[in-house]
């Protein structure tokens, strides 16, 4: 076999090797910044409370509130998650890393979460706080506050800052433990 | 209304599981390629022609890689998908490399040497055990309640070659198990055995290790009740090892302990121990034990004795400088001379006939591996899950590192195979099976899936 032919195959083989490395490559870095743009879709709705002036009034009907959210943005919703958002919080669903996954009904007041055997939802989660979060009726909806954790609060992967409305469909950190917000 | 609400949670789609599965179909494919023009130019190098039985060995790796790809895609479709193509490759590409190293033997010995056909039996095996795993283990976690059954089992393993029947002593160490029909390296399979226990462990433990509670004379350490089973475990191990003079493992089993002991509690206090111990242990054994301190003497200085004690590093040295930028080409080199070039120095091999731009892919390949498996330990929920993950890790990149800077001469050479690359069934269908099990933990349930409504739940 003339020389010149191995070499071409050597060169090919070669090339097709970094060809494989490039694509792992890249598969990785498509990975590492593909929850980032859906994120920042996500966060510029969050309002804080006190600006959330047109908050759904707490009669609406839960059916046409949710109709319409498909009907306004049927491509964010299908760009970042197919989950119906925005409908009115009735239940958490909290997921405990260590337990079967226990459903609080939001119906009542206040729904503190925390270590502390004294709050509401109590976790077994050593990245949590004593008291971590509360959520809270507020404005005919349910809202949701860091009670100044250690390590934070997370909102759909974004730290909590102050005070934030929940809408169905959210997940909140708290600590380790995550937290559905269902209707 | 309630019963519409209902099946809206359960008409919620997956995520894009499919996306992520053609990805790591794609990547099969490019593997599956490289793999036979590897096997096309060793042909055309060694004998001027296509290999006759390149068909066979063509539908065989299509095949393999086809039934674990579609394997993952029915029963884990949320896996990670580059381990499996990377390990595949690095497998497939070994499996060449041997056969090259089987006719180069051939070429100057005159006779039939065939250990390319059995690895290519053992890929077979270890493709199906990765199946195996896939289908039969559904949840990660199931293993943690089985973790001291595993952990006496690996234990157990361990032992099993020092019995007098069934146990065989090659080059000086008693790793070996006959079972007639074949041999098998118990220790392989043992390793990650010790991964599962440790992380289990671990897991449960944790925060019970990360306080200093009890005192043992001026220092501060944990509680002994909590230390101690793990302490045990580990101890006996590493006596088995010694005692079977497998310097090698002994040596991956203490790193791995250590480094498991920093991730789960976060405390330097463990890593500079261990690091003490090491640097005891290591002069310890200087002192104690001849081919050890050999080892160290060879590596300090490979060329005092180039045709006798030196013989390995010197001819695995003399390889990778043939291999230059851009290798001789498959079937070009003379792997005949290496010493162990099948196993152990599989990776001079690879730097002979692939060159540094060969070898520094293939690198890349692992390291890509490696990290992947971390960022899985970091996104897995569950903390035995992590731990598992990353003690596996850990072990891999271990092995790598320390047989790749053994045959370059970056630390002293201790024997210990190449991941996916080198021959060796054990090892081969032990590393399919700690693929398996990070793709396990990858495709674990994630936080926002839709959970099956609990009791309680208002209609």
């Amino acid at each position: 076999m003339p020389p010149i032919v191995l070499i071409a195959l050597q060169a090919l083989f070669l090339l097709l090797l970094y060809l494989f490395v490039a694509r792992a490559v890249r598969a990785v870095l498509r990975d590492l910044r593909a929850p980032a743009p859906s994120a920042r879709q996500q966060a510029p709705p969050r309002q804080p409370v006190q600006q959330r002036a047109t908050a759904p009034a707490p009669g609406a009907p839960r059916t046409g509130g949710a109709a319409a959210q498909r009907a306004r943005s049927p491509a964010q919703a299908a760009a970042t998650e197919p989950r119906r958002r925005g409908a009115t919080p009735r239940q958490l669903v909290v997921h405990h890393p260590d337990a079967k996954p226990q459903v609080v009904d939001l119906d009542g007041g206040e729904v503190r979460l925390g270590r502390s055997p004294t709050c509401q939802v109590t976790v077994r989660d050593s990245y949590a706080s004593d008291r971590h979060a509360r959520v809270f009726p507020h404005e005919g909806g349910w809202a949701l506050a860091d009670t100044g954790s250690t390590n934070g609060t997370y909102l759909n992967r974004q730290r909590l800052q102050d005070t934030a409305m929940l809408s169905s469909g959210d997940t909140f950190t708290v600590g380790k433990t995550v937290v559905e917000v269902r209707r | 209304m309630a019963r519409t609400r209902r099946r809206d949670r359960v008409r919620t789609p997956p995520p894009p599981t499919r996306r992520i599965r053609n990805r790591e179909l794609g990547l099969l494919v490019l593997a599956v390629l490289l793999v036979v023009l590897a096997y096309v130019s060793l042909g055309l190098a060694t004998g001027d022609d296509i290999p006759e039985d390149l068909a066979l060995y063509g539908v065989a790796l299509t095949g393999l890689g086809l039934v674990a790809h579609l394997c993952v895609r029915r029963f884990a479709p949320a896996a990670d998908p580059l381990l499996l193509p990377i390990a595949f490759l690095i497998n497939g590409l070994g499996v060449v490399m041997v056969r090259s190293i089987d006719l180069s033997l051939q070429t100057a010995r005159g006779t039939e040497v065939a250990f390319a056909p059995q690895q290519a039996v053992w890929t077979l095996v270890g493709v199906l055990v990765f199946c195996g795993l896939i289908v039969g283990l559904r949840d990660h976690r199931t293993l943690d309640g089985y973790r001291y059954l595993i952990g006496v089992g690996a234990i157990v393993l361990l032992l099993l070659p020092s019995l007098p029947i069934i146990g065989q002593e090659v080059n000086g160490a008693r790793i070996w198990l006959n079972l007639g029909v074949f041999a098998f390296q118990p220790g392989e399979l043992a390793k990650i055995g010790l991964a599962v226990f440790f992380a289990s462990y671990l897991a449960q433990n944790r925060q019970l290790l990360q306080t200093a509670t009890s005192r043992l004379g001026p220092l501060r350490v944990p509680p002994p009740r909590s230390f101690g089973p793990i302490a045990a475990v580990w101890a006996a191990s590493l006596l088995v090892l010694i005692n079977q003079r497998d310097l090698g493992l002994s040596l991956l089993l203490f790193a791995m302990f250590v480094l498991l002991l920093y991730v789960a509690t976060e405390r330097l206090a463990y890593l500079l121990g261990g690091s003490v111990l090491f640097v005891a242990g290591a002069l310890f054994a200087y002192q104690t034990f001849d081919h050890f301190r050999q080892r160290v003497e060879i590596w300090q200085d490979p060329f005092a004795d180039p045709s006798g004690a030196g013989f390995q590093i010197v001819q695995s040295l003399f390889a990778i400088a043939d291999g230059g930028l851009f290798g001789v080409g498959w079937g070009g080199g003379r792997p005949d001379l290496i010493p162990f070039s099948r196993t152990d120095f599989i990776f001079s091999a690879f730097a002979e006939e692939l060159g540094l731009v060969g070898v520094t892919a293939v690198l890349l390949l692992y390291f890509l591996l490696v990290g992947r498996i971390f960022a899985i330990a970091v996104r897995c929920r569950d903390e035995f899950g992590t731990l598992l993950a990353a003690c596996l890790a850990i072990v891999f990149s271990l092995q790598v590192f320390v047989i790749v800077g053994g045959v370059t001469g970056l630390i002293p050479l201790s024997g210990m195979t190449l991941p996916f690359a080198s021959y060796g069934g054990s090892a081969l269908v032990s590393n399919y099976l700690l693929v398996a099990l990070v793709l396990r933990i990858s495709a674990a349930p994630q936080p926002a899936r839709p959970v099956r409504p609990a009791e309680g739940v208002p209609t």
